[in-house]
């Protein structure tokens, strides 16, 4: 098996310690930054993804491969930059205020980060104002909101207000997930996409960025 | 008499909801639902009254999050011994007649490793100490709950073990996958409730799962356990109505299910989320 095989397996595996010095096989190996990246780490999150939305794995699994995905990265990052390899495209992600509920909201960032997208993660207990300055401030395309707590779900909707009263809406689009979230409520506040799981958001993500 | 020998002997009726009865009576989004404890019991004592008067059999203590982790989240894991020793004597003050009292035991919020950064050896160490003030307190059994994640309720086990010899109740939060019933971790009813056995709970069972419909299937899938098994399901999945949430099944829609959690041959029923004194009034008319 080539070694950009092997590192995709490692990822998928979880094989967090492999996934590191594969990387650094691959480079090594004359492979160029940008096909390690799309080659290795995204498509072993991808089928991760898959996998996950299939109920084939759960939770522990994904937080495995996405700590292999790291580990890559940390790897592959320096050289991605001398490559000029763009990003996706840049999305802010966090759990709104009054919720300190951060497991939904990391793995929706680690599969957005395992597809190739820039992530600017503002943690938990996150008001609307710093959702949108974070956008506009880092020039993100999309706003990631979570929330597991039903009381806090208003933010979700601050947050599209807000946006709309500074004109960014279409803009910036926004799109929100999290257990006590659905498809409904996602309409009835006006945001621009709405997941199920964090795989769903991937593919959001990705039709908002245009790729 | 103990838990597990009223559970033997008939079906029990457990108590409803605490964390969205406390929302009805002020406690804020991202507020710590344990501060009732301190400032104001007052409100626990009419919950758990209420729950009493319902029918309730036991009532369940507001200590879900009170384990030092999770406390520290909000600055408060110095006042663990208050809170909970408050959250005992309120349940406490509020019954009578032979109402029990249950030590509610939720997980920490920390994910272990390998996927996650807490050490087990820690979050036992904290269920540990949970364990060691709701004994002394002198509840009258535990319920680990809401467990998502098998190892993590494990360590409760061993660490309420090592402390207490009062009987545990262990329950977690199953939901509908391609695959059956799982948690969120993937963990499966009959593989957890036979480690959990074999860990030492004297009852095991589902709670905080969609409605008591999903619990039944919960229930199905674990089998024949050998112990009692306890099932408190949501009031169903919250939806959204004029930006609030609303749990859309009523008392009346519950309670109809009553019947296929008993041929399901759970033994302890009670509520999870959403569930009100009126909705274990209505259970409480089926048994």
């Amino acid at each position: 098996m080539d070694t950009l095989s092997q590192l995709k397996d490692a990822v998928l595996n979880g094989e967090y310690t492999k996934a590191g010095p594969l990387t650094e096989e691959a480079l090594k190996g004359g492979a160029d930054a940008g096909s390690v990246l799309n080659d290795g780490l995204i498509a072993a999150m991808d089928k991760v993804g898959e996998l996950f939305k299939a109920g084939e794995i759960y939770v522990p699994e994904v937080l495995l491969a996405a700590k292999a995905m790291h580990a890559g990265m940390d790897v592959l990052k320096p050289e991605l930059v001398k490559d000029g390899v763009e990003s996706r495209g840049k999305v802010v992600v966090g759990t709104v205020r009054g919720d300190l509920h951060d497991i939904g909201k990391n793995l929706v960032a680690m599969m957005l980060e395992g597809a190739g997208f820039e992530i600017i993660d503002l943690g938990n207990d996150v008001p609307a104002e710093e959702f949108v300055e974070a956008a506009e401030k880092n020039g993100a395309q999309v706003i990631g909101m979570s929330a597991l707590l039903t009381t806090t779900m208003h933010v979700m909707k601050e947050t599209v207000d807000l946006l709309k009263q500074k004109k960014l809406d279409g803009k910036v689009k926004t799109m929100i997930g999290g257990a006590p979230v659905t498809l409904s409520f996602a309409d009835e506040i006006g945001v621009d996409g709405y997941g199920d799981d964090a795989a769903t958001a991937v593919d959001i993500a990705k039709k908002f960025t245009g790729n | 008499m103990n838990i597990l020998d009223l559970a033997r002997s008939k079906v029990v009726l457990g108590d409803g909801a605490m964390g969205t009865m406390l929302q009805k009576h002020g406690l804020e989004f991202g507020e710590c639902p344990e501060r009732f404890n301190l400032e104001r019991p007052e409100v626990l004592r009419m919950i758990h009254k209420a729950y009493a008067d319902a029918g309730s059999e036991f009532v369940t203590t507001n200590t879900f999050g009170a384990n030092r982790i999770g406390l520290a989240r909000y600055g408060l894991d110095e006042r663990i011994a208050d809170i909970i020793k408050n959250a005992v004597a309120s349940a406490r003050e509020a019954v009578s007649g032979g109402v029990l009292v249950a030590g509610s035991v939720g997980p920490t919020g920390a994910l272990l490793e390998p996927y996650g950064d807490a050490a087990p050896a820690d979050v036992r160490e904290a269920f540990r100490e949970v364990g060691g003030h709701l004994d002394g307190e002198a509840i009258d059994f535990f319920v680990v709950e809401t467990m998502t994640d098998v190892n993590e309720a494990l360590l409760a086990l061993e660490g309420i073990k090592s402390v207490s010899d009062r009987p545990i109740v262990a329950t977690m939060s199953f939901q509908k996958t391609p695959k059956g019933m799982r948690t969120v971790m993937g963990h499966q009813p009959a593989a957890s409730a036979a480690q959990l056995i074999e860990a030492g709970a004297a009852i095991v069972g589902t709670n905080c799962c969609n409605g008591a419909e999903e619990a039944v299937w919960i229930i199905e899938e674990m089998g024949e356990v050998g112990v009692p098994v306890i099932a408190q399901p949501n009031a169903g999945i919250p939806v959204i109505e004029g930006g609030n949430p609303v749990y859309n099944q009523t008392p009346e829609r519950m309670a109809a299910d009553v019947p296929r959690l008993l041929a399901a041959g759970v033994r302890i029923i009670g509520g999870c989320c959403g569930t009100t004194p009126e909705h274990i009034r209505a259970i409480a008319e089926k048994l």
